[in-house]
């Protein structure tokens, strides 16, 4: 049995902060961009163009998502390009696919993107529905691949459990509903009642579990009042709104996502939900900074995806994030989402390992040398640092969440700026080692090593 | 089953469902209000589009306001065939070139254009030349008004007869007016248009009803492969009209940045009031979903049933998104595209014994036995299946019955019995001239796979024998599909079978009945409602679907329809993408239908909003080949916006798996002197950064024009057309 500990000794051991600057990684690290001149590369370096392929979202309701993914990658491999290439040679050429086209036609795509097309890297990839599918036709084709997105645990925890060629540079999903947790537990302390209105599909139930287990140990004696699980394609959350509100909670979490959560704040305004409870999403914030109308209830905490907000961090505290933002804006006149920060950051990730690589042997690498620099990889990017941990291929960054709010140089919410939560992604995913858990590794290792709170 | 299948063995799907059935908005509200109604809400930004009149016409738009433009109307010049002066051709030709000359120096929203097939029409091209050679030939008219009365039918024609020579309608020579090209596109919704026709030829036809017959298109068609290029050879009604030009519709949307809509597509020739327009535009405060707000300015006056009604705009627009088409037409021209139907073609293909052959008389299906007849062609149609309003899973039984359907209220041809319906005939004639035999080829099924979201879906496959010939354009415009279940047809039948209504307005006229509506006429609801009591304590199986449908299965389907009325109080019951929920006499409130059975996503017709451009900036002759370098339009999407930016086009992108109807294809015509056509062609073929036309094909010697049009992404609307002299040499 854990051990019961003060809630702020435990914050303090999650390393839970506000409006925090980030830590320092102490040595120096590759970064972003190319705003300075590179060391000559060693060896021959072909001139022959370096071909990625690039499958996301075109069309369709994930295209929100997917053509700023697309935008992150544009933008890092015309830097690179303007620079030389990479290793001063080699341009990027981007073969883009359409994700929409379904997961058979995408196993088939990706096969004749590297069979035919001969691409060098494949990279992108938004559903979750997708990674596990294509993560083991990478490993067969030999094809090195950093998927953006597709953040299911269940990718490197079941699917493909041994990654070779494969990584993944978002978070993953568990963190989404710990991560609110962790932020609900450590504004509203007092909180007893809790309502849950999830989607009724795995994203929905992953978010109830991780958020239910955190709760079970900071706030173990809350109670969860009310449960709402509106079906895929739900529209009308009346009956989900009175439920909960009929249950007098004093929280309401939820996870319901893009459309769907705009059609529920709209019709939860109506009912005047956001005054009679604290509500925390996992991910109101999650698609894009200009998908969130200005109407949307301020001071809610609404969590990002795969930890990154386009304000966080900002002005000065961490020019990486100030320049792709400035570029990024004046490149396509819009702000990034976490899609264009994972394209812009898989890129970098790439150049930085061939450039390891180079140093290391002379001449172009081949990709078991990329792929052993990939593995434990940490750069500074624009969300701060981000590790690819060798053990599993996934990509760490520091978790991140916020309260809602309107401000006037914005035509959308944003994360209120002196109140931004980060946590240590360390202390909130199940560490190398940890055998394999249900419903996911995390939830065993928080629920066996975490200590419970003093009610 | 239809129906999603929620695995949570796998728990690995994303926060991401890729896969939203139906279109994007959650509901739609549809007012009728005057354009100075609409002007305030638009200002307000209270509604979003406007389907009908500019509101701000004559004055200013607000900045939150822009505008899609689409064919309105034709301008024509009717000569009034009784007069002596005016009884010969030429006569009335020259008078009528003397008028266009006046006309074509009218400025504002009137354009000019002697000739029925305009710009805006995708079969534009094949008559270019006929086109620059109507307005040279007007040109060259005597100046001046001829000594004719002109009655100026309508306001924009009193703006365009000089005040001296209008007169009354029965003094006058000849009528100048407005016809609307909706009222000429308004279709009756079992389908059923003139077949195979372009675009522009079609309309061009209608617009010439009554003063050319039908069997001068039909008899034209063989002449030219493709299109109705031939239509050129028609003697458009000697004179007795003349198109004097077109008018152009402006459509009046709110693009506010948070209350506003975004990726509108619209039809070339309906602007707004189409199907691709309710199945595309989006709200912008949402990434999907929303209450989407529209006004209308036509009162919805026809009766609302799916045979013949929602014929007026409103009722029209009502049924765009109540209905589902088995194609939609492809609103910028060009060939109808897919929506619940896939199809594809064979030629001379052996009827097989166990495919079904409806007896006209009896209306019953027999198997076809081993005569070995010979079809034309065949067609094999996907039916993507999806569930009925009223939750009943559509089967193989929906699909054939409107066959049934066809033939007892269409007749066999020739056969003008009682108890048909002229609308219902006219809509089936062809799909009753040109089948053979259906077979039900199988039900296959379909997985769509997110995870654990796993959707699976029934594909009925039809082959369809038909006496008519094989190739890209034989599929007809009918297909084995039915957007309402066969009892609600059936229910209807029997209704019009009793004399409770017709289908048709002018059935109902002749019968002095009302028109069938399912919706708003409460005595007939109430006789549908007895009418489906006694159909369900039978419970009632058509004879022509037995073997199909079983006791136990129809007794399911008329409870259904039962329950679907006493919950929602009407029997409009579809498998469409939206329901209809409410309705008064001036206002309808349609909810979307987000079943996860419904097979088509929001985003699927994505293509068609921002329709893009190409031009010919450069032509060059190597050998027999013409090369073509081109500027192309691009659309950069960003935020809540976009912009549109012309660039040389560079070629297909490496690597690029493209969608059909997607990309750049050089469209062009060989035109002889004089005036004749002799090839029209398109190719898609690109070398390098230059498009590659072949023209000469079996061109005998001699000096031609070919005039080339580019199409981006399947926009054949107002393309810039060029002209280069290509030589054949002996």
């Amino acid at each position: 049995m854990a051990a019961e500990v003060n809630r702020r000794d435990f914050l303090n051991t999650l390393g839970v902060s506000v409006g925090a600057a980030l830590t320092s990684a102490g040595a120096a690290l590759p970064v972003v961009g190319v705003a300075h001149a590179q060391d000559k590369p060693k060896g021959n370096i072909p001139d022959t163009p370096f071909k990625i392929g690039h499958m996301t979202f075109f069309t369709g309701p994930a295209a929100v998502l997917g053509e700023p993914m697309f935008k992150g990658q544009q933008l890092a491999a015309e830097e690179i390009n303007a620079a030389g290439g990479l290793l001063g040679k080699r341009k990027i050429e981007l073969l883009k696919a359409d994700e929409n086209a379904g997961t058979d036609a995408n196993v088939k795509e990706l096969r004749r993107l590297k069979l035919s097309e001969k691409i060098d890297f494949f990279c992108g990839i938004t559903s979750s529905g997708n990674t596990p599918a294509l993560g083991p036709v990478a490993e067969e084709l030999k094809l090195l691949t950093i998927f953006v997105d597709g953040c299911t645990d269940f990718l490197f925890d079941k699917a493909v459990p041994n990654p070779h060629y494969i990584f993944r540079i978002t978070n993953m999903q568990s963190a989404d509903g710990v991560t609110g947790a962790v932020a609900a537990a450590m504004t509203w302390p007092k909180t007893k009642k809790i309502a849950h209105i999830h989607p009724d599909y795995s994203y929905g139930r992953n978010a109830f579990d991780h958020f239910g287990i955190v709760m079970k140990k900071m706030l173990p004696s809350a109670e969860n009042v009310s449960e709402g699980w509106p079906k895929l394609g739900t529209t009308d959350f009346s009956s989900h709104i009175t439920k909960a509100i009929s249950s007098k909670p004093d929280l309401l979490a939820i996870s319901v996502w893009g459309g769907d959560y705009v059609a529920f704040y709209k019709q939860a305004l109506r009912y005047g939900m956001f005054d009679k409870m604290k509500v925390a999403s996992m991910i109101a914030f999650g698609v894009a900074p200009h998908a969130i109308g200005k109407d949307h209830p301020e001071g809610i905490i609404a969590g990002v995806h795969s930890n990154y907000h386009f304000t966080y961090p900002g002005g000065d505290r961490w020019p990486y994030n100030k320049t792709f933002v400035e570029k990024y804006h004046k490149r396509f006149n819009e702000y990034p989402n976490f899609q264009a920060e994972g394209g812009y950051t898989a890129t970098y990730m790439l150049k930085n390992a061939i450039e390891k690589a180079n140093r290391l042997a002379g001449g172009w690498p081949d990709d078991d040398a990329i792929i052993s620099m990939l593995e434990g990889n940490m750069m500074a990017a624009p969300a701060g640092y981000v590790y690819i941990r060798p053990d599993n291929h996934q990509g760490y960054k520091d978790a991140v969440t916020g309260f809602s709010k309107n401000v006037a140089d914005y035509p959308f919410p944003i994360l209120d700026p002196e109140r931004i939560i980060t946590i240590p992604i360390r202390n909130i995913t199940a560490p190398p080692g940890w055998p394999k858990g249900e419903p996911t590794s995390t939830y065993t290792w928080i629920d066996k090593t975490w200590p419970r709170a003093k009610a | 089953m239809c129906i999603a299948a929620l695995v949570m063995a796998h728990a690995w799907a994303g926060h991401e469902i890729p896969f939203y059935p139906s279109f994007y908005p959650q509901e739609i509200k549809i007012d009728v209000m005057e354009p100075a109604a609409a002007a305030r809400l638009l200002r307000t930004k209270a509604i979003h589009a406007y389907v009908g009149a500019d509101p701000f016409a004559g004055g200013a738009a607000p900045e939150h306001v822009v505008y899609v433009e689409s064919l309105k109307s034709y301008v024509v010049l009717t000569f009034t065939p009784q007069l002596g002066s005016l009884s010969n051709v030429g006569a009335r030709c020259a008078a009528g070139a003397r008028i266009l000359k006046v006309l074509g120096r009218s400025q504002g929203i009137y354009t000019f254009h002697p000739y029925p097939v305009t710009p805006y029409h995708d079969d534009y091209l094949s008559h270019f030349d006929l086109v620059e050679a109507a307005k040279k030939k007007i040109a060259s008219a005597p100046a001046g008004w001829p000594e004719l009365k002109v009655w100026p039918n309508g306001k924009l024609a009193e703006t365009l007869v000089p005040p001296e020579w209008r007169g009354t309608r029965q003094e006058s020579d000849a009528t100048l007016e407005e016809i609307d090209t909706r009222d000429l596109e308004a279709p009756p919704p079992v389908g059923g248009r003139l077949p195979a026709l372009g675009a522009g030829v079609r309309t061009a036809f209608l617009t010439e009803a009554g003063t050319v017959v039908e069997s001068e298109v039909a008899g034209s068609l063989p002449l030219l492969s493709g299109r109705l290029t031939s239509l050129r050879q028609v003697p458009w009604s000697e004179c007795k009209r003349v198109t004097a030009g077109y008018t152009v519709r402006r459509e009046a949307l709110n693009v506010e940045y948070s209350e506003g809509v975004e990726n509108v597509a619209y039809d070339a020739l309906t602007g707004l009031n189409s199907a691709i327009f309710i199945r595309d535009v989006k709200l912008k405060d949402f990434p999907w979903n929303g209450w989407l707000r529209l006004g209308t300015e036509a009162k919805p006056t026809s009766a609302w049933n799916p045979v013949a009604g929602f014929t007026d705009a409103t009722g029209r627009l009502i049924w765009s998104a109540v209905g589902d088409p088995p194609m939609l037409p492809a609103p910028y021209g060009g060939d109808p595209a897919p929506n619940r139907v896939r199809a594809t073609v064979e030629s001379e293909i052996r009827i097989p014994p166990d495919a079904l052959v409806l007896d006209p008389a009896t209306r019953v299906f027999k198997p076809a036995g081993r005569r070995g007849d010979i079809a034309r062609s065949k067609v094999a149609y996907e039916v993507l299946a999806s569930k009925f309003h009223d939750d009943t899973k559509m089967t193989v039984a929906d699909v054939l019955y409107p066959f049934v359907f066809a033939y007892r209220w269409g007749g066999l041809p020739g056969d003008h019995r009682q108890g048909q319906d002229p609308v219902v005939a006219r809509s089936t004639a062809s799909l009753r001239e040109s089948l053979l035999a259906v077979k039900v080829a199988s039900v296959d099924s379909r997985i769509r796979d997110y995870g654990d979201v796993q959707l699976l879906y029934e594909v009925p496959r039809i082959n369809v024998y038909l006496r008519s010939g094989a190739g890209p354009g034989a599929v007809p415009t009918w297909a084995p599909w039915s957007t309402t279940p066969w009892q609600l047809t059936v229910l209807m039948e029997e209704a019009v079978t009793r004399g409770l209504a017709a289908f048709s307005e002018a059935e109902a006229r002749r019968g002095n009945v009302p028109w069938l509506d399912l919706v708003r006429d409460q005595k007939l609801k109430s006789r549908l409602a007895s009418l489906l009591d006694g159909f369900e304590r039978q419970p009632y199986v058509p004879d022509s679907l037995r073997g199909l449908v079983t006791v136990e299965q129809a007794r399911q389907r008329w409870a259904a329809l039962k329950r679907f009325y006493r919950k929602h109080g009407h029997f409009l019951v579809t498998n469409g993408p939206y329901r209809l929920d409410k309705w008064s006499a001036n206002s309808v409130t349609l909810g979307v239908f987000r079943d996860l059975s419904y097979p088509i996503a929001l985003g699927s017709f994505d293509r068609y909003a921002i329709p893009r451009r190409a031009y010919v900036t450069k032509t060059e002759r190597r050998g027999d080949r013409l090369e073509i370098e081109a500027e192309v339009e691009t659309v950069t999407k960003f935020a809540r916006s976009y912009k549109i930016e012309r660039e040389p086009y560079k070629g297909e992108p490496a690597g690029q798996t493209r969608a059909e109807g997607v990309g750049l294809v050089a469209h062009y015509a060989v035109i002889g002197e004089p005036h004749r056509l002799m090839r029209v062609g398109a190719s898609s073929a690109v070398e390098g950064r230059r498009l590659i036309v072949d023209p000469r094909g079996e061109l005998p010697p001699g000096e031609y024009r070919v005039a080339l049009a580019l199409v981006l992404d399947g926009n054949f609307v107002q393309p810039e057309v060029k002209v280069v002299p290509y030589r054949v040499a002996d």
